[in-house]
């Protein structure tokens, strides 16, 4: 997993170095999708915006999203796009960012007394195309991969016969991988 | 012709690579650092032969306190009993330690102290606390101590100690195979803002342990699941006269009042008739005391504290009090709020009560409708109280204190002796 995340890092450096080669006009962009998260366990809905500039073939900018799947969370990550032809309706996209976590509770399979959630690492991939409509706004269909990473702080109570009985903890962490599909609006 | 950019081909393709079903999957793995407990094994006779006055052993895991006359008998768990001479309670003295591993309560009747090793019951003759002798072993008595299913002790050896190590384990969060160790494993207790240290030993930990209570020349104890009845009337010479199953699991504690004996479990409380001492009947329930609220009794009223925290999973703070009019059948009167309250005495009118981080209370409870706060000891953090004859024992979270309360508005600090870290 680290491989690839590093694998990405990779491309988003390269796309960002192409963002400063081109010489066309700067327009702010705002993609508004929504759609399901497919995984091993089912899937969930998940939503998110994502606002930027765009110039030539990039385009660059900041995603906050509610991500459903497994556990409820909140991704907060920097969102890169390139159109690699030049008609500039087929794209493809890489996000990385924190992961923050929602309002869980553990799962049932295991036992605990107090719980504690924590994010990590949000990363996605994938790749869309735009219709346009004839105005300004415009619908995305798009498709690829998500990664977010949670951790679970579990504590439980150690049975003692005097004083405040001990408490013990221990840590999950969770790393889920699922395939996306998205609509939505440009504008 | 079209112009690709070729430097935008890198996402697709990872985007591909992405979507091969050994990306699209739920990883979780489970971290946890544990305590191993190895246990030191002796002979039968190496154990029994050292159930006697030894030389002081510094406290480090404090049980269930009694006090006779001059003297503190002090359970320090799994290990044996301190005894302290409290002659001088401003300079209480520990005098010696009695070695009986396994050990989890004591009763002393006259001048017989009462203990648990593991599954036999030992009579000890204390005349003269510095020169303890056994009088006698009544075997197999307890059910044997349950520890959890992946450890199987040396049922020929006596364990006498432990040897303790953390260990940190990572591993997939799915239930691992079962393997049983020549140890424990055991949750550690570090974590605990209130002890902080570690436990000496698993004891306690899901296992079968002894409780003692005292009536009508009777010792009668619980584990686990059963009630044992045995005939004290010649002290040294304890005799099982009967035991009795409750039907129910979980049992840790007991309790006599009045020809009846309370007895606690995790789920709730059970009402013992024991007019007739050797055959106790079960004659009445209530659900809202559990095993884990210490409880004591006037001829009126119980004083129950509840707290959460424990491993009863309660979610209140608050002391209750119970009227006695239907002892079958305890109504709650009045509900005080606390912060985290354990152990509570009481001597007359006053009531002392164990509040946890909050320290010492003590109370004027001649009105229990409208208890009086008279005085508090901060800065500590209280477990457990026994108030006899104006001085107040207090277990707290690191020492044994001695306050005396002649002035109860004013709680004077007379002793304390520092438990080992």
């Amino acid at each position: 997993m680290k491989g690839k995340i590093f694998l990405l890092a990779l491309a988003l450096l390269f796309l960002l170095s192409g963002l400063y080669a081109q010489s066309d006009k700067v327009r702010f962009q705002s993609w508004n999708t929504g759609g399901i998260a497919i995984g091993k366990s089912g899937d969930a809905f998940i939503v998110q915006t994502v606002n930027g500039i765009q110039k030539d073939v990039w385009s660059a900018g900041v995603g906050f999203g509610i991500h459903n799947y497994y556990f409820k969370s909140f991704p907060l990550f920097a969102d890169v796009r390139v159109y690699p032809f030049n008609k500039r309706t087929f794209y493809g996209f890489g996000d990385l960012g924190y992961n923050f976590p929602g309002k869980n509770e553990p799962k049932k399979t295991i036992y605990y007394e107090s719980y504690h959630f924590d994010g990590g690492v949000y990363t996605g991939l994938g790749v869309g195309n735009i219709f346009k409509t004839g105005g300004k706004i415009k619908i995305v269909f798009e498709g690829g991969f998500s990664f977010k990473q949670i951790v679970t702080n579990i504590g439980t109570v150690s049975p003692c016969l005097t004083g405040q009985c001990p408490v013990s903890f221990s840590k999950y962490t969770y790393q889920l991988g699922t395939a996306v599909l998205r609509t939505g609006l440009l504008f | 012709m079209k112009k690709i950019n070729f430097l935008g081909a890198i996402p697709f393709l990872l985007t591909i690579i992405s979507l091969t079903p050994g990306c699209i999957k739920d990883n979780c793995s489970h971290s946890y650092t544990y305590q191993y407990y190895k246990p030191v094994y002796k002979t039968t006779q190496e154990v029994r032969a050292n159930i006697k006055s030894n030389n002081p052993q510094p406290i480090k895991s404090p049980g269930k306190l009694f006090v006779l006359g001059n003297y503190i008998f002090l359970n320090e768990l799994d290990k044996g009993i301190h005894i302290i001479d409290n002659s001088n309670p401003s300079n209480p003295i520990n005098k010696s330690f009695i070695d009986i591993p396994g050990n989890m309560d004591l009763a002393v009747y006259g001048q017989t102290l009462y203990a648990d090793l593991y599954t036999d019951l030992v009579a000890l003759d204390i005349s003269n606390p510095n020169d303890v002798t056994l009088k006698k072993i009544v075997e197999n008595v307890f059910p044997h101590r349950i520890y959890n299913s992946t450890f199987a002790p040396d049922s020929t050896l006596v364990i006498s100690d432990w040897e303790i190590r953390d260990t940190i384990m990572t591993e997939s969060c799915d239930p691992p195979a079962i393997a049983f160790f020549d140890g424990i494993r055991v949750a550690p207790s570090a974590f605990s803002s209130a002890s902080g240290k570690a436990l000496s030993s698993p004891a306690g930990m899901g296992g079968s342990m002894a409780r003692f209570a005292l009536m009508n020349d009777r010792l009668y104890t619980v584990t686990y699941s059963d009630v044992n009845v045995f005939n004290i009337s010649n002290p040294t010479v304890p005799l099982l006269v009967n035991s009795l199953s409750t039907g129910n699991w979980n049992i840790e504690t007991i309790f006599p009042f009045q020809n009846k004996l309370f007895i606690g479990s995790q789920s709730g409380m059970f009402v013992y008739n024991a007019s007739n001492p050797d055959k106790p009947v079960q004659e009445g329930t209530f659900g809202h005391v559990q095993s884990c609220d210490p409880v004591i009794a006037d001829s009126k009223y119980a004083y129950v504290t509840l707290r959460s925290g424990s491993v009863c999973q309660g979610f209140t703070n608050e002391l209750d009090i119970l009227t006695l009019a239907n002892i079958t059948s305890p109504q709650l009167v009045k509900v005080y709020n606390m912060t985290n309250p354990y152990g509570l005495s009481k001597d007359g009118n006053l009531l002392f009560i164990c509040d946890g981080e909050d320290g010492l209370k003590a109370f004027d409870a001649t009105d229990v409708q409208h208890l009086q706060p008279l005085s508090q000891v901060s800065g500590i953090t209280t477990y457990d109280v026994i108030a006899f004859n104006k001085i107040a024992l207090v277990v707290t979270s690191d020492a044994l204190m001695q306050f005396d309360y002649s002035d109860p508005y004013n709680l004077r600090l007379l002793s304390k002796i520092q438990f080992l870290d």
